[in-house]
């Protein structure tokens, strides 16, 4: 260009059709690199939801039985239920959600104990179970966490199958109205032509929920990088309890993890407490649970919300629970 | 003319050199940024997938352990963690350590050989600093332990033993707590402790506190939201057992180090807080000169300031228990002044 002279017609329209041409590049660059549909959770399976495995007909009921062993006690409290009988009918295929999150030997009270999965197990079996299977997600490696805390082992012998997860097992499930379980894999797999649900939980103080319990227990069920509930434990929970509709939940407060939960460690944590609770309302059962640990239904927000939302009583004592000792 | 056109000529070219190299730094920022994009964002927007087949150890085994005592053998690989991943081993007790400045977590099972099956498990959590580790052990003490002979922070219980050792914070736990188990925990811990010794392992926060009628293995710290009020961070604690007739009361005195104006900021931050939530200011004489108790949910707090200290007494049994704690804990200020 001539530095002398003033800018000319032609130059002007040059300048003004380069100009043109690079805007149009940029924007066609830009329209060609636009993702019109964003980010997604590239959900490309149908979603799932569990069946209700509640039975109608029993309608809430719980018993409280105090003794030191395990499967007296849970005999006693199924039987004072009316029997293992009126909840597992021939043929039936029942899952046991077991709390196996921890590679931590059962003497540590950490996880399910082996001799109730066990007893369970033979009950279900007993009564015509076509079959049981014991899953859980756990925190831990799945099947280190199986093989060292006993389950694996006991439950095999007692007739049981181990479902331990895997990528497969788990498919994407939503909750109506939910505002955390939202196309999140769910461990399914299991539950396939499963009748019969029976969720088998110690009693745990939990650093971050205040308890962990029956509903707690469900938290097993999640994959993915679940973590992030931790945020908000309370609502996590109560959207499991909503989620899941057991047919019977056992709380095993034969020896409660009373500080430093989820894990514990030391046996200091523990305390015998020599309870075993069954009960059709997973909700009564945490409320009870919660008083072997010192505190109140009231303190554990999850409890609230799920009774609110009608899932249940914090109320345990409406249900008349049936109280009985075996020594 | 000419000479006016050149110059404007080279500013175009300047101001056009800076735009160009604006836009590359801005080029260089949203290519740096897509590495280190927000979790949250890439939770919310990837599927969330199921869980992966076990990942083989990241560390050869003993490499992050001292060396083995002769009756251990590696009953496991080791095993790692980093904050991204402590919630796979701990579960819900990852938030204890991750607010408390977790750097890393090296673990795995040891047997005894003459066994093989009594076995325990080996966790050696890297908390950045001494106070830090600290924490976290005095988190989780258990109330009946054995104070252990190991480093000024340590204890035994009948299966496990726990102690800190500079930056770390070293548990040993097992399920069966045989003779042997126990003995070989002990060596290991020994041999730990000559690996990485933990240097000056003094806090100097925690001689400020008076000694009368100090429980012994109380003291504690807690770095963030402690007594539920957001604006504390770093609070040291200490458990008293003050005569009350024929009994003991317990009462828990606290300190926290800030900037002089801040404390007394703190002060009345914390005091609106207790107000706010129920708490109602009573009368005592006791702690007339302290500033005055505060009975909140059935227990007496009593907060004030000093220099750059804040300190106090929380959830105490009754006010003249407090009182008397608050009036030794505020002389040991005045003769110790941090």
């Amino acid at each position: 260009m001539n530095q002398s002279n003033p800018l000319d017609r032609r130059d002007f329209l040059l300048r003004t059709a380069k100009a043109g041409a690079a805007i149009v590049a940029a924007g066609g660059a830009g329209l060609w690199l636009h993702d019109r549909k964003g980010p997604s959770a590239s959900i490309v399976s149908e979603t799932v939801s569990l069946p209700d495995f509640s039975l109608a007909s029993t309608g809430p009921k719980m018993s409280i039985i105090t003794g030191a062993d395990r499967v007296k006690t849970v005999n006693r409290a199924l039987a004072a239920l009316g029997g293992i009988e009126r909840f597992i009918k021939s043929g039936d295929r029942v899952v046991l959600k077991v709390n196996a999150a921890f590679a931590s030997p059962a003497a540590l009270s950490a996880t399910s104990h082996p001799e109730l999965v066990a007893e369970v197990t033979r009950l279900c079996l007993r009564a015509g179970a076509a079959s049981v299977i014991v899953t859980d997600n756990p925190i831990n490696d799945p099947p280190s966490c199986f093989a060292l805390t006993g389950i694996a082992r006991a439950a095999e012998a007692a007739g049981a199958k181990i479902a331990l997860p895997t990528p497969s097992s788990f498919k994407p499930t939503t909750l109506a109205d939910a505002t955390l379980i939202k196309d999140w894999p769910l461990l399914f797999e299991p539950f396939h032509g499963a009748a019969k649900l029976i969720g088998l939980a110690p009693v745990k103080n939990h650093n971050r929920a205040g308890a962990s319990m029956t509903m707690k227990n469900w938290y097993g069920l999640l994959g993915g990088r679940r973590n992030i509930f931790h945020q908000d434990i309370n609502t996590i929970i109560f959207e499991l309890a909503r989620l899941v509709r057991p047919t019977l939940v056992i709380l095993d407060g034969t020896t409660t993890m009373m500080t430093n939960g989820p894990t514990g460690g030391s046996l200091d944590d523990l305390k015998a407490t020599n309870m075993m609770i069954a009960s059709t309302d997973a909700v009564a059962a945490d409320a009870f649970g919660a008083t072997l640990l010192g505190k109140t239904a009231a303190s554990l927000p999850f409890i609230g919300k799920a009774a609110a939302a009608g899932l249940g009583t914090a109320d345990f004592e409406s249900l008349n629970p049936l109280r009985d000792h075996v020594d | 003319m000419s000479q006016s056109n050149n110059e404007r000529g080279r500013t175009e070219r300047w101001v056009g050199f800076i735009i160009l190299l604006c836009l590359v730094g801005i080029a260089a920022g949203v290519y740096h940024k897509q590495f280190s994009f927000n979790p949250a964002v890439l939770v919310a927007t990837t599927a969330a997938p199921a869980p992966a087949a076990p990942k083989p150890a990241a560390v050869a085994p003993n490499e992050s352990l001292p060396t083995l005592p002769p009756e251990l053998s590696a009953f496991s690989a080791p095993e790692t963690f980093t904050a991204d991943n402590l919630y796979d081993k701990v579960d819900g007790k990852a938030d204890l350590y991750l607010t408390a400045g977790f750097v890393g977590l090296q673990c795995q099972r040891l047997a005894l050989k003459a066994t093989n099956d009594v076995w325990m498990e080996w966790f050696v959590y890297d908390m950045g600093t001494l106070p830090q580790a600290f924490s976290v052990f005095s988190l989780q003490r258990r109330a009946e332990a054995q104070t252990l002979d190991l480093t000024p922070f340590a204890y035994q219980t009948q299966n496990s033993l726990y102690f800190v050792s500079g930056r770390y914070y070293v548990e040993a736990i097992t399920a069966m707590p045989t003779e042997p188990m126990m003995a070989a925990m002990l060596a290991m811990a020994r041999q730990f402790v000559a690996a990485h010794p933990p240097g000056a392992a003094e806090i100097p926060e925690l001689k400020l506190f008076p000694t009368e009628n100090l429980e012994a293995g109380s003291q504690g710290l807690q770095i963030v939201d402690a007594f539920g009020f957001d604006q504390f961070t770093n609070v040291f604690t200490t458990k008293y057992r003050v005569p009350n007739g024929a009994t003991n009361a317990e009462v828990l005195a606290f300190l926290e180090l800030t900037k002089t104006p801040a404390a007394a900021a703190l002060r009345e931050a914390y005091r609106s807080f207790l107000l706010a939530n129920g708490g109602k200011e009573i009368e005592s004489q006791d702690a007339a000169s302290i500033g005055k108790p505060i009975e909140f949910m059935g227990n007496i707090e009593i907060v004030f300031s000093q220099d750059n200290v804040l300190a106090g007494i929380h959830a105490a049994p009754d006010a003249a228990s407090a009182a008397k704690v608050a009036q030794q804990l505020a002389d040991s200020l005045r003769k110790g002044k941090p």
